[in-house]
């Protein structure tokens, strides 16, 4: 069973379409107690980076989160769900991230936003969530601020909206994806039935 | 950069793609899940959905219709038509769009894109402009085009820009399903007027008229509809035609 990330805000309709697609059963997960027999965690993000920590403070999510990401055990961040995990950024500069990784994320400098449509992924090198998917493929994205450059976690591919940003990034089973996957058409969907195959028992 | 993206649009009335000329004379082009899932295998960027009647009892139909095209598709999906408050806008997110198009209601209650902004995101949010030329510059219509709301659409798109809209659908109402070409003039003074992604909308009739929306009007992408419900056109025939010209499509 793989659990969303439920604290309040944003569409976890599309995501929850597509694993259901993928044949992959999913539960919504809006407290401390919904955590038992998940082998796998998404944590989708719309909305404000500080109106998402908000929420996940006031369901208590944000220690079983911080538990399960420092267990290492399978997670996947989208958007908002990506940039959460650092310990901070421009968006809501008084706010503390989930702090796993170190850094801030920015906005987007020299280039329009919010960045809406589809853009190119450029692998740095094969990962299992890269598995079938053409380097170079068009992922769509909706977003306005970006990770940090230099000096996160390891970045699996980039793309280039008036600079190049991370589009993916990953610790062991911690990944994160700045696009959304389930938005994005065939190569989407591959990459979330990838990143589903880790959380098999 | 982000690609340009090609969006069919289908205006539904009555559970039904209709599709007439300056928003009139309607006729029949299909059932919108079919239509929607040939798009998407077709290789559409994005689908958008406007309920044109937005009636009280056609409501209904129109979240059962959302559903039912969200079902197959795995692209963006816009809603818009009669969405008056947070409710309505939560309730078409929960049947399955991801974004909303707001048009009349927000120009009755433009507060109402800051309430929609702050509590999905600005990414959620495009401002519908259906601009009409006066003597004095683009007027901004309501009510499917039937009433001049007597602001400045230029003007209209800024202050909607600061109360968090994401993105603005423009459309000609000049122009609209007269295959004539968009309004390229307008465009353009869109373009320079507000920094958000903008889409085209009104009056595409050949794939030469898609090419000067993006290359002279500087839209961030085209909206679709007679082009392709009448099978004119197929989106594959069209992004070939503009990878050629050197336009970066997906």
């Amino acid at each position: 069973m793989i659990g969303i990330i439920d604290y309040g805000a944003g569409n976890l309709f599309s995501l929850q379409r597509a694993l259901r697609h993928l044949g992959r059963p999913t539960r919504l997960v809006g407290s401390e107690l919904d955590w038992s027999g998940l082998r796998g965690v998404i944590l989708p993000g719309v909305g404000s980076f500080a109106a998402a920590m908000s929420g996940l403070r006031q369901k208590k999510l944000e220690k079983p989160l911080q538990d399960w990401l420092g267990a290492g055990r399978p997670f996947l961040g989208i958007c908002l769900g990506l940039q959460l995990l650092f310990s901070g950024s421009a968006e809501s500069p008084q706010e503390t991230g989930l702090d796993f990784f170190a850094g801030r994320c920015s906005l987007f400098e020299q280039a329009r936003v919010p960045q809406l449509g589809w853009n190119r992924v450029s692998f740095t090198g094969p990962h299992f969530l890269w598995q079938g998917i053409a380097d170079h493929s068009f992922f769509y994205y909706a977003n306005s601020y970006h990770a940090p450059l230099n000096g996160g976690p390891p970045v699996l591919g980039r793309s280039t909206h008036g600079r190049p940003f991370p589009a993916a990034l990953a610790a062991g089973e911690i990944c994160a994806v700045q696009f959304h996957p389930e938005k994005s058409a065939e190569p989407g969907l591959r990459l979330l039935a990838n990143w589903s195959e880790r959380c098999r028992p | 950069m982000p690609a340009v993206r090609l969006i069919p649009c289908l205006d539904v009335k009555a559970g039904r793609v209709v599709k007439g000329v300056s928003f009139r004379e309607l006729r029949d082009a299909g059932n919108p899940a079919e239509l929607a899932g040939r798009y998407y295998e077709q290789g559409a960027d994005e689908i958008v959905i406007l309920d044109i009647a937005a009636t009280l009892e056609e409501r209904c139909t129109l979240l059962k219709t959302v559903r039912a095209v969200a079902e197959s598709i795995f692209v963006p999906l816009t809603v818009g038509g009669g969405l008056r408050s947070l409710e309505d806008i939560r309730a078409a997110l929960q049947a399955g769009a991801d974004k909303v198009s707001l048009c009349s209601s927000a120009l009755a209650d433009p507060e109402l894109i800051s309430r929609a902004a702050r509590q999905f995101g600005s990414q959620c949010v495009v401002l519908a402009i259906d601009a009409r030329k006066t003597a004095s510059g683009w007027r901004a219509c309501s009510h499917a085009g039937t009433l001049d709301s007597g602001r400045d659409a230029l003007a209209w798109a800024r202050e909607g820009r600061d109360l968090g809209a994401g993105e603005i659908l423009l459309t000609s109402m000049d122009r609209d399903g007269r295959g004539t070409g968009y309004d390229l003039e307008l465009l353009a003074a869109m373009r320079a007027a507000v920094d958000l992604p903008l889409i085209a909308s009104g009056g595409a009739g050949t794939p030469e008229q898609l090419l000067d929306a993006i290359e002279t009007g500087g839209a961030d992408a085209v909206l679709l509809a007679s082009m392709l419900h009448y099978q004119r056109y197929s989106i594959p025939q069209l992004k070939s035609f503009l990878k050629e010209k050197g336009v970066q499509i997906r």
